[in-house]
């Protein structure tokens, strides 16, 4: 089918676009607070199943949103591309996944020390797999930055 | 951004309306109206149909001094 012909104009398009970016971070944010909600309420085990749609679109934007970035060697308008930052990041995610777990298993059983343990055992998970995930975005998002800039060069002495 | 009083008045010299000139580039009034109020900063591509419609170069219509006087 042909595509049809864009009728926007630039300063149009850049309020499209515009538009459109709010609405996708107003559908990750309203994702994220959706399943967080019915994590805290039902509790993991009641609402896994019911969870599950939310929770693959929200994948699904994660990794499409990461991969399209790394592509195109670009990492974040505002944090720098470090080892640093991914560890206070990774750091922020052990902390909010491990009180997230240690609510809803609290939610449950009402024993203290077996549930702070749950809740540090699932911290300290999420920061190693949310370091390992970044360790690797990072290191790919390098790795293209520099071909990215190989083949600028070679452009250059091609001219 | 500042007021682009020169578009205002190439076009006056053409006689065309906003709307006319718009139309002639192949943009809406909205976008062209903003250019002229400062409150959008064109793509190059946009400059130079501008200035070939009105009939003038990219420094007539779209430099500013740095330090106007």
């Amino acid at each position: 089918m042909k595509k049809s012909k864009n009728r926007l104009d630039e300063m149009q398009e850049q309020k499209m676009l515009k538009i459109e970016h709010d609405g996708f971070w107003i559908g990750f944010a309203g994702l994220a607070i959706v399943i967080i909600i019915q994590v805290l309420y039902y509790g993991l085990e009641n609402c896994r199943d019911y969870i599950l749609g939310e929770f693959i679109v929200f994948l699904c934007m994660g990794v499409y949103t990461m991969v399209g970035c790394v592509s195109k060697g670009v990492w974040d308008r505002r944090l720098a591309p470090s080892w640093k930052v991914n560890l206070y990041a990774s750091l922020l995610a052990g902390v909010l996944g491990g009180t997230l777990r240690f609510i809803t298993v609290w939610h449950e059983y009402h024993l203290l020390w077996s549930c702070m343990a749950v809740g540090v055992i699932v911290g300290i998970g999420t920061f190693i797999l949310t370091f390992g995930v970044l360790s690797i975005s990072l290191f790919a998002y390098k790795q293209r930055e520099h071909r990215l800039e190989r083949e600028l060069s070679d452009e250059e002495e091609d001219k | 951004m500042a007021r682009n009083i020169a578009i205002k008045v190439a076009r006056a010299e053409k006689d065309m309306t906003q709307k006319a000139l718009a139309e002639a580039v192949g943009i809406s009034r909205q976008t062209m109206n903003a250019i002229e109020q400062g409150e959008y900063n064109p793509t190059i591509k946009l400059c130079r149909s501008i200035c070939r419609v009105l009939g003038k170069s990219l420094d007539d219509l779209f430099w500013e001094d740095e330090n106007p006087e």
